[in-house]
């Protein structure tokens, strides 16, 4: 089967709620053709989704080889080279971006600030799509006191203010980096939870749920093996969607002053807002830095959702 | 009907109750209270001690939590730690400006991304809907106080013509509005023009439109009933994400609510102040989200809630 062949394929079976990419996946198995090439096939014929994963995929590696990409040391003062306007705006030549208050070069710490604004947002969306998944699988799966108590946690989260809660968290135990990955985790899986929740309440209705519980099959098995293979793929689309939320969150925090490191993006909007009306690309760049990212995770989360199934498009 | 009422006023008695829990924890998050309160100097064990018990910290944790929500069901949070007021008072004079900025930014919220989504529904690839579909992508993708630095820039740095900080005329409030209700709009635009489209793809709309029905009548009174009931059922959200947003766009143009409050308490480790706050907004929200949901029936007579 060619790569084209396999993406029709998984076209094909738009037709099962949720379950798209999981059956691609068991087709091309079939036709010993992997899940990776079924998927980056689909991918490729998308303008917009393969822009997309471009884009976050460019920060991705400035963030890794920063050092290398990097002209100075994001933390090195020089203070008689402050406020130097962009290279093109009259500046010097050798700081392409200018430099901010305290003559730290601005596109080094762009480039230095996605390691922070990477790794908050992957490891962050990581522990909350797990909790998220674990508590959506079980509370659909057992229903019942299980699903009123999971719901009813899930209701409470959410009626809190998010980014109170994280401030008032981030600030007491302080901003490490470990802290604000463990407490995005843990606050912000309730999106899953209700996907995925909602996803098992149908597929448990379903003939081969029935079917494994006829031949007799343990009810963990029938859980982790036939439920969570056809409800994870929608939960996996809203996962690429809230790393745009999970960066914007973080700079915001680090905006306020709850950085876990001395260069990061929302910090330097921070001293953008604060020399404002002198030094404009103080705020631009590091701005621009963040739209571009989260444009980028936009671009490719969206494609994944219509992929995982188009139905979901109205609700996230 | 009346049972489902009834069920989801007990499952908001749930959620309020949850939000005073982790609202009467908060204060216990920096630590023991009681060193916080006493000035380093004058800290002797002793002194810890008479105030641990004057203040009632030493009692059983499920005794301070009753205590707690009693006097907080009279309208007594404690005083402030920093400014020795009530804390309930100092929270409550903030709320107007927090409000004023709030129903300004979802007003417009939906005033405009309402009517944009169905233009785009219906002018379904012209420049039109082009032009909204980019605004509500890009609305998603830029961090609300940026566009607020960059709207001070422009408006207020270069051209001048609007005030950049504080809160007072008219025009203090268009730039924090505008910015706070970006979001809003944005999702706004989007669900109404996914829903329109969606509904406008249905059964019953060929169907009305082979009678022949007028396109006018077909869009108004037939599709727009059921193509706006998503965008309504996620306005109690809204209010929520406005609420968390007024934190940060509060603190970009200096506007003195309950947001700048809220950050400027957490940093002077002044709890009385955030438990109030985290209780109010957490209220708020959870009374939105009643009120949505019980409108939901009206709107949606084809929903029965077993």
């Amino acid at each position: 089967m060619t790569n084209a062949g396999a993406g029709q394929g998984a076209g094909g079976a738009v037709d099962d709620a949720g379950a798209v990419m999981w059956t691609a996946g068991r087709r091309a198995q079939a036709a010993h053709v992997s899940v990776a090439r079924v998927f980056i096939g689909r991918l490729r014929r998308s303008r917009v989704g393969t822009v997309g994963f471009a884009m976050f995929a460019s920060v991705l590696m400035a963030a890794a080889l920063a050092p290398l990409i990097a002209p100075f040391d994001p933390r090195e003062i020089v203070l008689e080279r402050r406020f130097l306007p962009p290279a093109f705006a009259g500046g010097l030549q050798a700081h392409l971006l200018g430099t901010d208050q305290l003559g730290r070069d601005i596109f080094s710490q762009i480039v230095h600030g996605a390691r922070i604004s990477m790794a908050i947002s992957i490891l962050s969306v990581g522990g909350s799509f797990t909790i998220g998944v674990c508590v959506g699988v079980l509370a659909g799966f057992f229903g019942r006191s299980v699903d009123a108590v999971l719901m009813r946690w899930v209701d409470i989260m959410q009626s809190l203010p998010s980014l109170v809660v994280l401030l008032a968290l981030i600030a007491v135990i302080g901003p490490k980096l470990s802290t604000i990955i463990i407490v995005f985790a843990f606050t912000w899986w309730g999106g899953y939870a209700r996907i995925v929740r909602g996803e098992v309440l149908s597929v448990r209705r379903k003939e081969f749920t029935e079917a494994a519980r006829a031949i007799g099959l343990h009810e963990s098995r029938i859980m982790f093996r036939h439920i969570l293979p056809n409800v994870i793929s929608s939960a996996m689309a809203l996962a690429a969607l809230s790393l745009g939320t999970i960066i914007i969150a973080e700079s915001a925090l680090s905006y306020l002053g709850l950085s876990a490191d001395v260069v990061s993006w929302g910090r330097m909007l921070a001293a953008g807002r604060e020399f404002v009306v002198t030094a404009w690309w103080l705020a631009l760049f590091p701005g621009l830095a963040i739209v571009y990212t989260v444009l980028g995770v936009v671009f490719f989360g969206d494609w994944l959702r219509d992929f995982v199934d188009p139905r979901l498009r109205g609700r996230f | 009907m009346a049972a489902y009422i009834g069920r989801r006023l007990l499952q908001t008695l749930v959620v309020m109750f949850g939000v005073s829990l982790f609202a009467f924890f908060i204060i216990f998050l920096g630590g023991d209270p009681v060193q916080f309160l006493i000035p380093i100097e004058h800290s002797t064990p002793e002194l810890i001690d008479e105030v641990r018990r004057e203040m009632g910290f030493a009692d059983p944790l499920y005794v301070q939590y009753g205590r707690f929500v009693y006097k907080a069901a009279h309208g007594d949070f404690g005083r402030s730690w920093q400014m020795r007021e009530p804390a309930l008072g100092v929270v409550l004079s903030r709320v107007p400006a927090t409000f004023q900025l709030g129903a300004t930014a979802l007003a417009l919220a939906v005033l405009v991304g309402v009517p944009c989504g169905i233009i785009a529904a219906i002018r379904r690839g012209s420049m039109a809907d082009l032009l909204v579909t980019w605004l509500a992508t890009m609305g998603r993708a830029v961090p609300n106080f940026w566009l607020g630095i960059m709207m001070i820039l422009v408006f207020g740095v270069m051209l001048q013509i609007l005030p950049i900080s504080g809160r007072g005329s008219v025009w203090h409030l268009v730039m924090p509005a505008l910015v706070l209700g970006l979001d809003a709009a944005a999702t706004q635009m989007r669900l109404v023009r996914a829903s329109l489209l969606e509904v406008l793809g249905l059964d019953y709309i060929r169907t009305a439109r082979a009678k022949g029905v007028a396109e006018r009548v077909v869009i108004w009174r037939h599709a727009l009933r059921n193509a706006l009931i998503p965008p309504v059922t996620i306005l109690g959200l809204q209010v929520a994400f406005i609420f968390s947003g007024s934190v940060i766009v509060e603190q970009v143009f200096a506007w003195p609510g309950l947001g700048r409050l809220i950050v400027q308490s957490i940093f002077r480790k002044d709890m009385p102040i955030v438990q109030v706050s985290v209780i109010l907004l957490g209220m708020v929200v959870a009374l939105m989200t009643l009120a949505v949901d019980l409108l939901y029936t009206v709107i949606d007579p084809r929903i029965t809630y077993d």
